[in-house]
C-alpha cells in the first residue's frame, strides 16, 4: 500500500487515480472535522470540496516538510475558519445580531452525527480555536504534536485550548463529575 | 481538608488559576502522562478544585473520544468525487461544473465574467494603439498603466473560472466578476474619449485606509481571488483570504501599481502590499 507521500508524488506526476486514493484515505475525517467545526452539513460538504480542490491545485506545493496528513488538516482547518468568517460577514450584512441569534440546538443538518446532541450543542458554543483543538485531539485522536503542527501553534497552546475547551464543555453540560463545583472564568 | 491544607511543596501554588504552568500540569495529569509515583507525588499537593478539574477533564475527554466517526453518505461522496473529477487535467472541465448542493446561476456569472475579461483585453489593446504604443510620448506612463491594467483584469477572467471551482464562496465569486464588469464599463466610457484615460479609474488603495481592511467586514476595493493575482507566490501561506489590486498611494504620496493581500490566521490578520513590478514589499500592517 502506498503512503500518502507516494500518492502525492504520483498525482503530481499525472496519475489521477492517486488523487482518488488520497481522497479515500482522508475524506471522511476531513468531512467530520468540517461538520463539527461548521455544524452544517451543506457547509461542511462545501468546505470539504474546497479543501480537496485546493489540494488538487496545490499538491505540487507540498514539499514533505511535515506529514502529509498534517498539511492536509492544516488546509482543512483554515478552510473551515474561512467559512466561519464568511458566515460571520454574511450575518453582519444580513441582519442585526439580535435578530439572528445562534441556535444552540442541534439541527437536521447535523443528521448522522451520532454524538449526544447535548454534547454537539455544547461543542458549538466553543470559540473556533478551542473547538478545532478539542475536535482534533479529543475526537479525532491526533497527538498534541500533530495538532500543534496542524493548527500552527505551540504544543502548550494546544494543551491550553483543549483544557479550556473541555472545561467549558463540562460547565455547559452540567458539571459532569461534581455538581457542586464552582463555575470558572474561561477567558483565554 | 481545605485547599490550603492540601498544598505541598512539590510545586509552588499557582496564584493565577489560568496560568499556563498550572493548566499544563493539570492537562498532563488528566492525560496520564506520568508514572504512578510521579502522579501520586504531584496529585498529593493538589487542591480539591484541582482534583475536580482533572476528573472533569477525563470525563469530557472520554465522552468526546467515544463519539462515533462521521462519514459522508453515498450521495455526498459521489458528489464530491464528481466535483473533483470535473476539475480534471488542465481544469478544462470546470466551466460546466455545478455543485450539486446548490449554486444556482453560477454559469451565468462565469459567462459574464469571461465575456467581460475578453472584451477588456480588446479594449485595452485598442487603447494601447491609440496611446502610441511604447513610444516616448507623454502617454508612455499611462500606456504602461494600461498594460498593468491588462494584467490586473486578467485575473478576473481566471477568477470567473475558478468561481465554479470554489463553488461555495459566493462572496468571492461575485466580487471579482463585478469588479471586472465595472472596470470594463469605465474603460468603455473614458472621460476624454481616449481609451487610456479610464485606466485611472482602477481602484486606489491608500495607506491610510489599510487598517479598515483588517476589519471583519472590510469595505473598500473589491477583492479578487488572491490565487490569481501577481506576486501571490511570494506568500506561501494558505491563509491568504483576499487579494486586492490597484494603485497604491502611501502616506508619503508614493504611487505604485500594487497587489494587496489580506492574511488571516486564526483570529490574527495582516495586510501586505506588494509592488506588481517586482513583488517587493511596499507596506505591511498586522492586527
Amino acid at each position: 500500500m502506498l503512503t500518502d507521500r507516494e500518492l502525492v508524488d504520483r498525482f503530481v506526476a499525472g496519475d489521477q487515480s492517486a488523487f482518488t486514493q488520497l481522497m479515500q484515505n482522508h475524506e471522511d475525517r476531513i468531512f467530520g472535522l468540517c461538520l463539527r467545526m461548521l455544524r452544517d452539513r451543506t457547509k461542511a460538504l462545501d468546505a470539504t470540496q474546497e479543501m480537496f480542490l485546493t489540494l488538487y491545485r496545490k499538491a505540487d506545493k507540498y514539499h514533505g516538510k511535515s506529514a502529509f496528513s498534517t498539511w492536509l488538516y492544516r488546509v482543512a482547518v483554515n478552510t473551515c475558519y474561512d467559512q466561519m468568517r464568511k458566515e460571520k460577514r454574511k450575518k453582519a450584512d444580513a441582519l442585526p445580531a439580535h435578530l439572528d441569534p445562534v441556535d444552540p440546538h442541534v439541527t437536521d443538518e447535523m443528521r448522522a452525527v451520532e454524538l449526544r446532541p447535548d454534547i454537539e450543542a455544547a461543542l458549538a458554543t466553543l470559540q473556533p480555536e478551542f473547538r478545532s483543538a478539542v475536535i482534533l485531539v479529543d475526537m479525532q485522536g491526533h497527538s498534541l504534536e500533530m495538532a500543534a503542527d496542524m493548527l500552527e501553534v505551540p504544543i502548550g497552546t494546544v494543551k491550553s485550548r483543549v483544557f479550556r475547551g473541555r472545561r467549558i464543555l463540562a460547565s455547559n453540560l452540567g458539571n459532569l463529575s461534581n455538581p457542586s463545583a464552582t463555575p470558572r472564568d474561561d477567558r483565554e | 481538608m481545605s485547599d490550603e491544607e492540601n498544598m505541598n511543596t512539590d510545586h509552588p501554588p499557582f496564584p493565577d488559576p489560568d496560568s499556563p504552568e498550572r493548566i499544563e500540569m493539570l492537562f498532563d495529569l488528566a492525560a496520564g502522562v506520568y508514572d504512578d509515583a510521579t502522579f501520586e507525588r504531584l496529585t498529593a499537593g493538589l487542591t480539591d478544585s484541582e482534583r475536580h478539574e482533572i476528573e472533569e477533564q477525563r470525563v469530557v475527554h472520554t465522552l468526546l473520544a467515544e463519539a462515533p466517526p462521521i462519514a459522508m453518505d453515498d450521495l455526498e461522496r459521489a458528489a464530491l468525487r464528481d466535483a473533483i473529477r470535473s476539475a480534471g487535467p488542465g481544469r478544462g472541465g470546470l466551466l460546466g461544473f455545478r455543485m450539486p448542493w446548490g449554486l444556482a446561476g453560477m454559469s451565468n456569472r462565469i459567462a459574464l465574467g469571461s465575456a467581460a475579461a475578453s472584451l477588456l483585453v480588446v479594449v485595452v489593446a485598442g487603447s494601447f494603439v491609440m496611446g502610441g504604443g511604447l513610444g516616448g510620448s507623454d502617454s508612455a506612463d499611462l500606456t504602461a498603466d494600461a498594460a498593468a491594467s491588462t494584467t490586473m483584469q486578467a485575473p478576473g477572467a481566471e477568477e470567473s473560472a475558478d468561481a465554479d471551482f470554489f463553488g461555495s464562496d459566493e462572496n468571492r465569486l461575485s466580487a471579482p466578476e463585478t469588479a471586472a464588469v465595472e472596470s470594463l464599463q469605465s474603460i468603455e466610457e473614458p472621460a476624454d474619449g481616449s481609451g487610456v484615460a479610464a485606466v485611472e479609474d482602477v481602484s486606489v488603495i491608500r495607506e491610510s485606509d489599510v487598517e479598515e481592511l483588517l476589519a471583519e467586514t472590510p469595505s473598500g476595493p473589491r477583492p479578487y481571488n488572491p490565487d490569481n493575482l501577481a506576486c501571490r507566490d511570494e506568500l506561501p501561506s494558505n491563509d491568504v483570504t483576499f487579494g486586492y489590486l490597484g494603485q497604491w498611494r502611501s502616506n508619503g504620496d508614493d504611487q505604485r501599481n500594487a497587489v494587496m493581500f489580506k492574511i488571516e490566521r486564526g483570529l490574527d490578520a495582516s495586510v501586505q502590499v506588494l509592488d506588481t513590478a517586482d513583488c517587493s514589499l511596499l507596506f505591511e500592517l498586522d492586527k
